[in-house]
Parts: structure tokens; sequence; C-alpha cells
């Protein structure tokens, strides 16, 4: 196995160790530490017009890096930005894995991504977020906020929307409100997917809205002069 | 001393038990509890003695507070007269403790942000990392860490160690500490473009032979996650 | 109806299993995951209509912070419920067995119906942790789970002990207790080291080995500013 992912589900790293000439992509930021001979490009992934719809949708910087292993192996590990863990996926050709925008951390050269937006009642509370697509055959790589809950469907799961990190293309969600009006003022419990049919949902155990929520009275107040 | 560090690598949290006469130098902010007794001084930390090197050690102090870096306050736990003594350690931020015992043979170059406690014989001194470092999102100030005794440091996430061989480069934001063996440039992560795109920031390049030790996550990193969510 | 924790101490979620006809009580928005079947209520109290509400939203104007409660019950058939709470940390199930627990009111995360909360705690006037800090009384029988920013240690006093309050997550009433400040004047105004409990006499004491509010502290200050 070239990568290896480490501290998990707490502080997750991938430790790669890339053959010479082999590439891993990743987000912009995510590097940790890489071996001195790892050449790093910077570009903005898909071409110009796929950076663009991801830039339109907002948040996420458009700029991908890609380490490359030259005159030798070369070792570079990748973190994200929220603390959790990190899982691998090994896609097959033509396999899809549906990913929460910030919860996609790097992928290797083959993966296809395709940003597929969230939807109009807004998939996901915060700005910018939606959902990316991404297609086999290679492996990609996702982060969580919090540790990552497997869940299999058959037939019928509801997840809270700030809890959802990534599920295969073969099931079906529609957002609703969970126990209707009241709920939505005193419940707590905002917006949910209902997914339906057969395959994996991939849960967070922790919320970045509460975080945010949380954080929220500590932030300096703007000065208005 | 008795030390243990329990809960890592995600909310690690040390027990430190003082026997009779011992004491202990925890950053200030860090106590989560104590046995019945202790004396407690505050002092800012900084090697300069007598009157005017405190004066010197506080503007030092609030020079470094301006500047964004730590303010490195730090009390003096010590327990009664002939008695033994127990404080309760941790950090502000999720992660690890590493405990250290200096024999006094190497030196230790410590993110400011990352001393936690000493006891012993250990001498903290402070060390301007330079301009770049300012820019680092790390803070400016690095600490050498030498004598013998304890050191406990903390960090931001999970902690590896890299042995370097010959080089190795790291995100200055997830350095926490490194042997005084090792020679270290900070550095742009490629061309202008590259620092400024690439999301990457200022890069340590490290050469010789030593120890290095990482954090796998930053502040940097947590603020720019967070960010997009918040409201207002 | 019973509790598994999962993942901890670092993100730790709370995994509720219910069988037919069981109900389970969980703090406003902790809901993580459940089985489509499980009916969920929303009551401001563990009693319902016109007095449970004016009790939920006393208890909301008093505590300043919205105390209310969702009940989970599995109506049709067996399922599973998850909970998590707004902080990472871990979470511990407490067996209550007819014995108070002062509980500190955020880290209340879900518990059987069986389990009684009260906030009108005589002792808790006195008690002003750093930032705003609330105590409910918990009694009755039942599982209790319990949410901390961190780790959850466990200390039996014996005697004495001084605990930073920001890391109090719960304590059995037997122990009596004093706010005092540590260090002096200056250590305050720079170090933040705050208000301290120290609790006297024999009895279980429950910390978390992080303080909301120093994280919150640090990681705020380097925000971006907010409007008001």
């Amino acid at each position: 196995m070239p990568y290896e992912i480490k501290h998990s589900p707490e502080f997750a790293i991938i430790d790669y160790h890339l053959a010479p000439g082999e590439s891993v992509i990743a987000e912009s930021g995510a590097m940790v530490s890489m071996s001195s001979n790892i050449k790093m490009k910077t570009e903005a992934r898909g071409g110009i017009l796929a950076a663009a719809k991801r830039k339109l949708l907002g948040g996420e910087s458009i700029f991908q890096n890609t380490f490359t292993a030259e005159g030798g192996a070369g070792r570079v590990m990748l973190a994200p930005g929220a603390p959790g863990d990190v899982i691998a996926f090994d896609l097959e050709a033509g396999r899809s894995l549906m990913i929460q925008s910030s919860a996609y951390l790097a992928a290797t050269p083959t993966v296809q991504l395709d940003t597929k937006w969230g939807g109009a009642k807004g998939f996901f509370s915060g700005v910018g977020m939606f959902l990316l697509k991404a297609t086999g055959p290679g492996t990609v790589f996702v982060c969580s906020y919090g540790a990552i809950y497997p869940k299999r469907c058959d037939g019928q799961y509801i997840v809270d929307t700030d809890h959802i990190v990534a599920f295969q293309d073969s099931v079906q969600y529609s957002i609703s409100k969970v126990g209707g009006i009241k709920s939505l003022f005193f419940g707590g419990e905002g917006l949910v997917a209902k997914f339906s049919g057969q395959g994996m949902i991939y849960a967070q155990t922790r919320s970045p809205s509460s975080l945010a929520a949380f954080l929220h009275p500590f932030r300096p107040v703007k000065n208005n002069n | 001393m008795q030390q243990t560090i329990e809960f890592g690598p995600a909310y690690a949290m040390a027990t430190i038990d003082l026997a009779a006469g011992e004491d202990v130098t925890v950053e200030a902010g860090s106590m989560v509890g104590m046995s019945d007794g202790l004396q407690v001084k505050t002092h800012i930390g900084g090697n300069r003695v007598g009157f005017f090197g405190a004066i010197l050690n506080f503007l030092g102090a609030l020079v470094k507070k301006f500047l964004g870096g730590e303010t490195f306050f730090v009390n003096t736990y010590k327990p009664p007269e002939g008695q033994p003594g127990r404080v309760l350690v941790a950090p502000a931020l999720a992660g690890d403790i590493i405990h250290y015992a200096l024999d006094g043979t190497r030196s230790l170059m410590v993110q400011a942000s990352s001393f936690l406690a000493s006891a012993g014989g250990v001498t903290v001194k402070t060390k301007f990392g330079g301009l770049k470092s300012l820019f680092s999102g790390q803070g400016a100030f690095w600490l050498i860490v030498s004598g013998a005794g304890d050191l406990w440091v903390n960090c931001y996430g999970a902690i590896e160690q890299v042995d370097v061989q010959e080089k190795y480069i790291v995100d200055t934001g997830h350095i926490v500490g490194f042997e005084d063996t090792l020679d270290y440039q900070i550095k742009g992560a490629g061309g202008l473009k590259q620092t400024l795109l690439s999301g990457e920031g200022l890069t340590c390049h490290f050469s010789g032979q030593g120890k290095l030790y990482i954090q796998t996550r930053t502040v940097g990193g947590l603020v720019g996650w967070i960010t997009p969510r918040l409201q207002g | 109806m019973r509790f598994e924790t999962a993942f901890g101490p670092g993100y730790t979620l709370c995994i509720c299993r219910l069988d037919q006809g069981d109900k389970v009580v969980a703090e406003s928005g902790a809901m993580v995951t459940q089985d489509a079947h499980i009916r969920m209520e929303t009551s401001a109290s563990a009693g319902k209509g016109i007095g449970g509400m004016l009790k939920g939203l006393g208890r909301k104007m008093f505590l300043g912070e919205s105390f209310f409660r969702n009940t989970f019950h599995a109506e049709t058939g067996p399922g599973e419920v998850t909970f998590a709470p707004k902080l990472p940390g871990d979470i511990m199930v407490y067996e209550m067995r007819g014995q108070d627990m002062i509980v500190q009111q955020t880290s209340y995360l879900a518990a059987a119906p069986t389990v009684e909360i009260e906030t009108k705690w005589g002792g808790f006037k006195s008690f002003f942790g750093e930032g705003r800090m609330f105590w409910i009384r918990a009694f009755g029988t039942g599982p209790l789970a319990l949410n901390a920013f961190g780790a959850i240690k466990e200390i039996q006093v014996d005697g004495y002990f001084t605990i930073d309050t920001g890391h109090i997550v719960a304590f059995e009433p037997t122990l009596s207790f004093s706010i005092k400040r540590v260090g002096s004047w200056f250590s305050t105004f720079f170090s933040s080291e705050g208000l301290v409990c120290r609790f006297a006499g024999s009895g279980k004491l429950f910390i978390q080995t992080r303080n909301p509010n120093e994280f919150g502290t640090l990681i705020g200050s380097k925000l971006p500013p907010r409007n008001g």
C-alpha cells in the first residue's frame, strides 16, 4: 500500500510513499511535510471551467497541489484543516462516491472530480458547500470533522445534513425538516437528508455548524467606524 | 517526581506528582486541578534576573503579546513544606502531550505555544524566529530548552516523529520541536505564485541529522476550515 | 433501551438502541442519524401540554440557554438513533440508581425518560463559573449520557481537591465546595487562570480535560470579526 492513514480517528493524516514518478493531488494547504525530492505543482484542477464552477459556489480554493516524486521515491504527509478522521476509498472504474465538498482531501490522478450542485434547499448550511462526485478508477481520500460512522442504507435512513460526509451513488436522497415546524424552532434538528435505496452512507460524529455557533460569541466584534 | 499522561492523543492531560521540596512550572491557564495547599507563584517566562531583569522580562512579554505570540506567563506550583502535591495540567487545544527527560547533553528547539510545563534543572530561553516566522502563522518565537530535568510539550493534533537523515521539508505551522543538531531555513513554498496560491504558506527546510516532531493539525488550518461556516 | 458509545474519547458517538415501545430523551440538536420509523417529538419538559411548554420556557429564560429536549419513540418496531454533542470530546454513560448528580447543563446529552432533571438546585446560585455555566440536578433511575469537552476523568475526592471550574462535568452532592481565584491580580490579568472550585468531603467528581472557554478565546480571537 503506497499510503498509510495514521492517528485515526482523532487527527488522522495520510502518510504517502510515492514511487519514482508517482503523483498524488491534494487540496491547497494540506501538505504537512515532504521529502526534499518531492516537486509540488499548483494548478487549477480540471481546467478553468471546472475550477470556476467550484469557485463561484464559494468557499473552496480553486487550486490544488500535485505532489510528484522525482529522481527516486518520496514521502509526503497530508492533513485536512478540521480535526477528525481520514478514510481512503478505492473506486473501481465508473463507480462514484458523492462527497461533501469540504470533506474532499486528496486523490490519485486518475480520479475524475465533478461538482454537483446541492439543490435549491441547500444541502448544507455553510457557504459554498456542495456535493462533489468522485468517479474511479483510483483512490479518493475523504476527511471528516469527528469520527466516521458508516451505515448501510437498506430502505430508508435519516441523517442530519451537518453530519453528512459521503455516500455511494446508489442511494437517493431528499432534504426535509424533521418533526414539523415546531421542531425547526425548538427542536434544534434543522434539515435532514432522507436516504433511500441500497448503499453505504458515511456520517461524521460532529457538526461544523455547532462548532461555528459555539465560537461565535468569542469572535472580535466589527468596528463600524 | 512522577508523572503520567492520559487520554492522548485526543485530549491528553498530564498528572504530575511532586515529592516534598519539588516544584513544577506550568504555562499559565493550563492548570486543571491540584491537591490542597499548593503555593502558586506567577512569573513571566524569561531568564533575566534581578529587578531590571524582571522589567525587561515584562517588556519582552508585552512585545510578544503585541506580536501575536504567546504571553509566556507561567505559574510555579510548590506543595506545602514537607508534603507531596499533585497538579493536573492540560493545554487549551485538543491534542497530545509529550514528556521529555532531558539529560543535559542536548537542547530542544520548541515552538513557543507548545510549551506546557517544566521541572528540575531545565532552562528555557526565548529566540525570535526572524521576520519570516512572523508570517508563518505559527507565532514569532521559539524556545531553546536545555539543561537536565523534565519538559512537557503539547501539540495540536497527534505527534509524528521524523528521524531526519539529510533533508526534510515541513510546513511551519506543523512544527512542534526539533533537536538542536538540525539546521533549518524558512522559505516560501516555491515561487511566489506557489506560495500565494498553494495555500501552503511557509515551509521549513531541515538539514542534518536529528529528531523532528510534527503535529498533525494547525490552528491556521482549523481557522481556515471553520471560517466559511461562520455566520454574520 | 440501552446506550453504547463509539469513537471515544475524541468524537464519541452515543448509539441508542430502542426496543419496540421504548423512548429516549435527548438535548435538542443532538441527533446525528436515526432509523426512519422512529418518531421525534419536541417537549419542553418531560410533561406535555401548556404546562410543560411554560416550564421549558422558564428554563430557557432562567438559564439563558435553551434547554429543550426531544423524545425519540420507537413506536412501530425496534430501532437505532445516534446522538452527538455540540463540541468534540467524550461521552460517558452513568447509571443512575436513585442518587443525585449535579451536572453542568451543557454536559447533558441524553437519558432514559426515568431520569429526571431539575433546574432549581439550591446550591447553584452561588456557583458562578467562567462565562456562562449553569447547573442541573439529575435524579431518578436509568442511564444518563453525559458529554464532555475533552476526555472524562473520574476523581474520587477524599479530603480536598481543587479544580478549575471550566473543567467540571458533574459531581455527587455529597461533596461541598467553595469558589476561589488562583494567583494574584497579576496572574489573572495575564494568565487567564480564573475561578477554581475547591471540593471537600467524600464523593465522585467527573472532570473534562479541556476548558471550552479557553478554547473559544484562543480560536475566537483569530477568527474574522462578527457583526455586533
